[in-house]
This record gives structure tokens, C-alpha cells and sequence, in this order.
């Protein structure tokens, strides 16, 4: 977590515990999870001190809901002050962090930086300018420095791997210099120094060394970020923050004598493969879900290859572009394409039959198409990224759990839009972590049981597929129970005990909020907080995720989104004599219904019986209010889609057409419409409106 | 006394003098603020947005922006009638808070843009038009007739969207 986040968490709970009442059971649970969350932000970092004050917190507010306590108001006070002392010693830089107990060798007296920083101070003439440029090209710099160093845990001997980190921190200590950044400097001169005896063969890169380079690029990182948080708020940044431990961290380490190399994590890649048990999926594309054995074959030739090709990539030319700008460019486009096939839909072109006229008027079609995909693509990136940011945290992960991990991905290179690649971060790494978390076993031995190979597997996919692109997560782990899923969703409420459910629909229970069967609680995930932000941070990408699992075996995430924010793919269809838009991310499957699939039961209502389910149907002209005369349901179409956990058939009268829709937001006074999501403009100029297939589940409920 | 309803967002806003456009709506004349007129269209299909209160007509595309379009006649209670060629859409952008909003308001037809003068203007009188005081802010008299001077502001305040919205039986 980044210190900015933190101290606006710090803030709004500081807020909540002035306004709460004591007994304001609810208030005080959200309360409960926002200490928790904060202290594990505080153990994750070692920031121990810190930790131990915010786990008197948790078991205060945890005492205050149970009426443990004497006196209420006096324990929320206490609270505060926990908080106030948290946010005093981030924002003051001076965090007391306990150095990691580990033997360290004795130091020897060579000449080494003086660890006694100077006093706070600020930066005379700083230049702001300057400044964001470092800003973003330090954090490139990180980003493949990070790449780099993973690349070069699997492979030690990897020499151009230790240079590039070696340049990288050469360049940022340069600049930084230049800039006054004192505390960016040294420490990038330290990393430099160990980086450059790494590279000379002086030092052998061991489990410990690498451990230590990599927590300076995160050390590195957040002096970057709060770098950036002063230059945002226009304030020279001040310089003098305590880095004693990171630093004494280097200098030992470079100074200490070669280490074994520590086997554990090392790949040989003559390692026999077996097959991978398959896991259940869906859609089985020819493509499998779990990265084959073709990406662990990586011999030294394929990874010079690999670096070949990154320096080449480093010679293309990029160009900064004003974001709103783009976007308003992106608009524009749209707008033509919108007319373009407004007038080439018009009955008076239609009917002009000259030959030139028809060719020119189809060149001006594909010219406006072509833009389209050129203007979308232009704020496209590669998911890669954000691949590698999970790679290392799948290794952090693992390394506490114990466990004995290999991450594959695959189709790093499939496109998104930079927002949705943005967003898309912190749901993908919460569902990463539950598959490190509760998906693998926690030892080897309860794989080999079960005759699975010894490393646990965790593999990202992505993939294009329709006007969508699809990330699968999956682990071959333990799987889902769905025994256990039933029972703790009956004992939230969530369900009612009578509804029949699918395996499908049942995993998919896990979505729902208030849900965690998680047997013990660990750091990470398993307070039932998870799962249905997950969701939610998805489903505002337009997009949709659900999960299936083979028990036993492993479990798949299915990630779908659009490819850009503003344009989702949908189905228009005709009900009575208008049109709304179904989003085809949330369709399952449509059909005509037969007369013996359909029932009707006194307290479901109609429903149809489809792969042995009931589904129940609505009426969309009911839910609606439009008027058409009664059509026999046989004579209609009923659009099966994902609402929530459950599955709901929608009755429209046709399907229309299957195409590229661009999203417009209903103006202010028309937020919130119960159904609908959002509008846009069809060929014809008309506007249609795209239903909300969870809200509309809730129309129907009130009918 | 003109009748103040309370409406949390805006006290009553009293006329100004300035250019007007003048427009007709069941046979009386009224006057919008031009500085809040963006332009006049013709009547063109909407599409109707459901559980929308009945004078909340739809939206349509205005080059692209989707506005919504409100049926004054409906809106002030007064019986709707079938449109002919002189019904008109004017597009105006009303306050919301600090943000303006663009809608469309269905009017009878659209006459001119008189200028109104301070010595033209006067309070809005008792009795009424058909429609109820509160969207009057003031009068202007010209010649012999008088204009009603609309608050446009206030036709569609976000009080009543999120009344509508809450309330499950409507639109019927």
C-alpha cells in the first residue's frame, strides 16, 4: 500500500471514531475491519511499532462491540490516539521499523556513508519540472529493474539482468543528485555499490542479496511516491527522512562474505514436467488454462533473446500526451462514427445509385472504422505490467506462507485500455492472493497425496475473445467445496436454503458480500471483505468475473472485460416499440423457449427449465411499462443472464443486432434510473438505453 | 403572497430586467432568461427513459449529448395535447448546484425575444396563471400583454428525481 492511501485511511477513521456512537454496532465492524486492514499495512511493512499500537486497536474496538468495556467513549478515545500517533509518525518520516532479525556479520571498518541522516530540510530552487520528468521515468526504471531481478532470481547468471538494474539505479542516482534529492541519492548509491560487486562477480546474488535489492526498489518506490506527493501539492519535498535500516541492510550485505546460494527458489530447467490435471472450465478453448510446460523450458538462448528484444523495444519513441486531450480526440472520433453511419443508413443516400458515389461512400465507412481502432488503440497497454507486478508478489506471498509456488503467465501482450489496466490492478492481485492464500496447499505433502506435482501452480491467461478480453487466474490447488460454500452462505442469509443451485452459481456465492470460508483467518485474505469488492471494482469496468473449481483440483477466476471503458459490446433488442440494450459480457445464452421448457410455480413465478435449471423469467415490458400487446412466450426470445449469483431469463420480443456500443452517461437528472445502467446512440440517430442486469433483478422483485 | 414552497436548494429568485424569450404554452404567454437558452429544435422523436414521473417525456441526441426532455404542459399539471408543427423543444441549461445541466422543455410554440425592461418588471400578482406561482419569478409587461417570467431553474429541481426515483409505484 502506498503512504498516500494510508494516511487518507488514517484520516477517514480518525473522523469515524469522533462522529461514532458507542453503539453503533455496524459502524463500529466497519471500523474493526478498516484497524485490521491497517495494522496488517503495518506488519506487511514491519513497521512493528505501529503494529502492536493498531492491534491494540483492533482488540479495543473489538471489546467496545462485545460491551467488554467500563467505560465506552473513554476506549474510543483511545482509539483516536492510536490513530493520532499513527499518523503523526508517517507523516513526521520517521518511521521506527525493527530491523529483521538476521545474522550479520561482523562489520568491518571500511570506509561507508555516515547512517546519521541531516535534519528535515527542504530543497533551495527546486525545480518542479525537472521533477515529474524523473518521477515518471524513476518509476519506469523500477518497474524493470523489478522485472529484471525476478528474471534474475530464476536465473543467477543472468549478467544483463544485473546490469540493467545496476544502470537504473545509476541513472536515478544522477538525476536525483542534480535535483538535491539527497535520500533518493544515497540510497540509490547503495544499491549501486552492492549492484556493481553482483555484477563484477564480487559478490554471488543469493536468496538474502536479492532480498536486499528488492527491498530497495521498494524502499526506492516510496520515496518516489512521496516525492510525488509533494511536487503534486507544489511543495519541495524534504529531504533527511531516516533510511538507517535499508541502508545499514546494504552496506552489510555488500560488505558481508558470499553466501550459499539458497536452493529453494531456484528452477532447473531440466526438470521432468508432468501433465497438468485439468481443471473444469466453461468455454475449453484450444488454448489451455494453465500455462503449458513451454514456459518453463526457459533456457538461457530464449531469455537473451528476450533481453534482445526489450533493448530494441527500448529504442521505439514514445511521446507524452495530455490525457483529456486524447480522450476528447477519442469522443470526436466517436461522434463521426456515429454519423457516418447515421448517413449511410439514411433512405436518401440508400437510394443513389452511382457507382462512384456507393465506392466513396464505403471508403469513407472503412476510413471511419479504421480511425476508430487507431483512436482506441492510442490509449491501449499491454497487460504485461501488471503480470509482473503480481509475479513478485506471488513470490512475497508464497515465501511467507512457506509455500512452494511457480507463477505462469501467458498473453502478456494482449492490449487494454490504460484505465481499465489501471483499475484492474487491485482485484487481480486480491484474486492472486487468494489463490496463493487458500487455493494451494500449504505443503508439499498434502499435494503429493493427492499426486499433484509438488510446486503449487498459480497462472495468469489472457486473452482476446469476441470484443471482450478475457484474464483467467487459476491455481491447481485445492478447489471449492461446495458443501462448505452452501452451509456458510445459509448461516450469512445469503441464501434461503430453498433455491436450487448450480455448482456454477454456487461457487459464485463466494462473490457475495459478508463471505469468507476461510477456517483461519490469515493476514492476507479471509475476512470476508474481499471477494465482493472484487466484483464490484469489475463490475464498474463493465466487465465480469465469476469462478469456477474442480474440487480437489484447482479453481479458475474468469475475468471478462470490454476493451475500453466507453464501449462495451451488446445485444439490441426490440420490445414492443422500443429498444434496449443487453450487455453481451452478462448474456449466457438466448433461446426461443419450447412450450415444454416452461413452467409456472405459485411462488417463483414463470420460469423455464434449461441444462436442468429453473430459471425465472420477467417480462421486460412488465418491468418496463411498455406498451405492447401480449406475446406468447414461444413467440418470444428469453436472454439468459448473470445477475448477482443467479441466473434470470429476460423476455424481449426480438433480437436485433449484435454490435460495438458507445457508452453515454444519462445526464445528472436521470442517474439512477432503476434497470438502467448508462445510453447510447444507435445507427439511427435514436438514443437506446442499456439495461442494468443486476438492478433490474431488484425491479422485478418489487412487481 | 406568491407561495414560497420550500425548496432547500433555492430561495425565490426574483426577476431581472434583460432579453427574454418569449414562448406560448396553453394560451399565456411566458418568458426564459436567454442567457439560459441554448437553442430551439424541432420536435423530434424521444426515447422514453421508464419509471419516469409522466412529464419527464425521455431523452433524446443532441448532436451526441443525451439530454432529457420535459413536456411542460404535464410538468404544470396542464392537459396534453397533440403536437403540431409549431410545437417547438427548447434546449436550455439550467443550475443544478454549481453544475449546469442541459435539457429540453416541449412548448406550444416559440413567438420572440423581447427585451424587458426594470420599469417593465413587476412582481408576480396573486392570482395566477394556470400553473402554480413558484416557477414565477416575476412578470413583464409589454404593450398590453404581460409575460409570465419563468424560473427555469427550478423546473426540474433534484428534489423531485430523487423523490421519483425512491417511490416504487410510479410512471403508471
Amino acid at each position: 500500500m502506498v503512504e498516500k492511501k494510508i494516511v487518507e485511511k488514517l484520516d477517514s477513521v480518525a473522523q469515524e471514531l469522533m462522529l461514532i456512537d458507542a453503539s453503533d454496532l455496524q459502524a463500529l465492524g466497519l471500523l474493526h475491519t478498516e484497524f485490521e486492514q491497517l495494522r496488517d499495512w503495518a506488519s506487511d511493512n514491519s513497521y512493528d511499532e505501529l503494529a502492536s499500537l493498531l492491534k491494540e486497536g483492533v482488540g479495543i474496538l473489538g471489546d467496545v462491540m462485545l460491551d467488554n468495556v467500563d467505560d465506552a467513549t473513554k476506549s474510543i478515545d483511545r482509539a483516536s490516539q492510536i490513530i493520532a500517533t499513527v499518523n503523526e509518525s508517517i507523516t513526521s518520516g520517521k518511521m521506527e521499523t525493527k530491523a529483521k532479525s538476521k545474522k550479520q556479520p561482523k562489520k568491518t571498518a571500511s570506509k561507508k556513508k555516515k547512517a546519521t541522516p541531516p535534519p528535515e530540510q527542504e530543497i533551495e530552487n527546486f525545480d518542479f519540472e525537472l521533477a515529474g520528468e524523473f518521477i515518471y521515468e524513476a518509476n519506469e526504471h523500477l518497474e524493470y529493474s523489478e522485472q529484471n531481478l525476478l528474471i534474475l532470481e530464476k536465473n543467477p547468471d543472468d549478467n544483463e539482468a544485473v546490469n540493467t538494474v545496476f544502470r537504473a539505479f545509476h541513472t536515478i542516482k544522477g538525476v536525483a543528485g542534480f535535483l538535491g534529492l539527497i535520500d533518493i541519492k544515497d540510497l540509490a548509491h547503495e544499491a549501486e555499490t552492492i549492484l556493481d560487486k553482483v555484477r563484477k562477480g564480487d559478490i554471488y546474488c543469493s536468496g538474502e542479496i536479492m532480498d536486499v535489492i528488492l527491498a530497495s526498489v521498494d524502499a526506492m518506490r516510496q520515496l518516489i511516491t512521496s516525492l510525488q506527493d509533494s511536487v503534486s501539492k507544489g511543495q519541495s519535498p524534504l529531504q533527511g527522512i531516516d533510511q538507517t535500516q535499508i541502508i545499514t541492510r546494504l552496506q552489510n550485505c555488500s560488505t558481508g562474505a558470499e553466501e550459499a546460494p539458497s536452493s529453494v527458489k531456484e528452477e532447473k530447467p531440466s526438470e521432468p514436467e508432468e501433465s497438468m490435471p485439468k481443471v473444469v472450465v466453461e468455454e475449453p478453448e484450444s488454448e489451455e488454462v494453465i500455462a503449458v510446460p513451454e514456459d518453463k523450458d526457459k533456457s538461457k538462448p530464449a531469455q537473451l533473446a528476450k533481453q534482445v528484444d526489450r533493448s530494441l523495444a527500448q529504442i521505439q519513441e514514445f511521446m507524452k500526451v495530455d490525457s483529456n486531450r486524447l480522450d476528447g480526440l477519442i469522443d470526436l472520433i466517436g461522434e463521426m462514427v456515429i454519423t457516418s453511419s447515421t448517413i449511410a443508413g439514411a433512405p436518401e443516400i440508400k437510394g443513389i445509385k452511382s457507382v462512384n458515389f456507393r465506392k466513396q461512400l464505403r471508403q469513407l465507412e472503412k476510413i471511419t472504422r479504421e480511425l476508430h481502432e487507431k483512436g482506441m488503440s492510442l490509449r491501449m497497454v499491454p497487460v504485461g505490467p501488471t503480470f509482473r507486478k503480481m509475479e513478485r508478489i506471488v513470490r512475497d506471498l508464497a515465501k511467507k506462507a512457506g509455500k512452494d509456488i511457480e507463477f505462469f503467465t501467458h498473453g502478456e501482450d494482449t492490449e487494454l485500455d490504460k484505465t481499465v489496466v489501471d483499475r484492474l490492478n487491485d482485484p487481480l492481485l486480491h484474486i492472486v492472493r487468494n489463490a496463493v492464500d487458500h487455493g494451494i496447499e500449504s505443503s508439499g505433502e498434502d499435494r503429493e497425496k493427492k499426486k499433484k506435482h509438488p510446486k503449487g501452480r498459480v497462472g495468469i491467461h489472457a486473452y482476446h475473445k469476441g470484443g471482450n478480453i478475457v484474464i483467467e487466474v487459476s491455481d491447481d490447488g485445492r478447489g471449492l467445496d461446495t458443501e462448505a460454500i452452501l452451509a456458510k452462505a445459509l448461516e450469512k442469509g445469503l441464501i434461503s436454503g430453498n433455491e436450487q443451485l448450480s455448482d456454477k452459481e454456487i461457487f459464485n456465492l463466494i462473490f457475495e458480500a459478508g463471505f469468507s470460508t476461510a477456517k483461519k483467518i490469515t493476514d492476507i485474505s479471509g475476512r470476508g471483505v474481499g471477494m465482493d469488492v472484487v466484483r464490484k471494482n469489475i463490475e464498474a469496468l463493465n466487465g465480469h468475473v465469476e469462478i469456477d473449481s474442480a474440487y480437489g483440483e484447482g479453481s479458475v477466476f474468469t475475468i471478462k472485460l470490454p476493451l475500453t471503458l466507453a464501449v462495451i459490446d451488446g445485444v439490441i433488442t426490440k420490445v414492443g416499440n422500443e429498444r434496449y440494450i443487453i450487455p453481451t459480457l452478462s448474456i449466457r445464452e438466448s433461446l426461443r423457449p419450447k412450450p415444454e421448457q416452461i413452467s409456472t410455480m405459485v411462488n417463483k413465478g414463470t420460469t423455464i427449465t434449461l441444462h436442468n435449471h429453473l430459471i425465472p423469467l420477467f417480462r421486460v415490458n412488465e418491468l418496463f411499462d411498455v406498451e405492447t400487446p401480449p406475446k406468447d412466450l414461444t413467440d418470444s426470445i428469453v436472454v439468459v443472464v448473470d445477475s448477482g449469483f443467479r441466473q434470470i431469463g429476460l423476455v424481449v420480443d426480438e433480437l436485433l443486432d449484435q454490435q460495438q456500443i458507445v457508452i453515454k452517461t444519462l445526464e445528472d437528472t436521470m442517474q439512477d434510473v432503476p434497470g438502467i445502467s448508462g445510453s447510447t446512440i444507435l445507427s439511427d440517430g435514436l438514443v437506446g438505453l442499456i439495461v442494468d442486469v443486476i438492478s433490474i433483478a431488484k425491479l422485478a422483485d418489487k412487481i | 403572497m406568491s407561495n414560497d414552497l420550500i425548496l432547500s436548494e433555492n430561495i425565490k429568485s426574483m426577476a431581472t430586467p434583460g432579453k427574454y424569450m418569449v414562448f406560448v404554452l396553453a394560451g399565456e404567454e411566458y418568458g426564459i432568461d436567454i442567457l439560459k437558452v441554448q437553442e430551439i429544435i424541432g420536435v423530434i422523436d424521444v426515447t422514453r427513459v421508464p419509471k419516469m414521473p409522466k412529464y419527464i417525456k425521455g431523452v433524446i441526441n443532441l448532436r451526441g449529448k443525451i439530454i432529457p426532455v420535459i413536456n411542460l404542459r404535464m410538468k404544470f399539471g396542464i392537459e396534453e395535447i397533440e403536437y403540431t408543427e409549431k410545437t417547438c423543444i427548447i434546449v436550455v441549461q439550467v443550475a443544478r448546484g454549481l453544475k449546469s445541466v442541459t435539457m429540453g422543455v416541449v412548448v406550444d410554440e416559440v413567438e420572440e425575444v423581447v427585451d424587458i425592461s426594470s420599469e417593465q418588471l413587476e412582481a408576480t400578482p396573486d392570482f395566477g396563471s394556470q400553473i402554480d406561482m413558484e416557477f414565477i419569478m416575476g412578470v413583464g409587461k409589454i404593450d398590453n400583454s404581460v409575460k409570465l417570467l419563468l424560473d427555469i431553474d427550478k423546473i426540474l429541481s433534484a428534489t423531485d428525481i430523487s423523490a421519483i426515483v425512491s417511490t416504487s409505484d410510479l410512471g403508471d
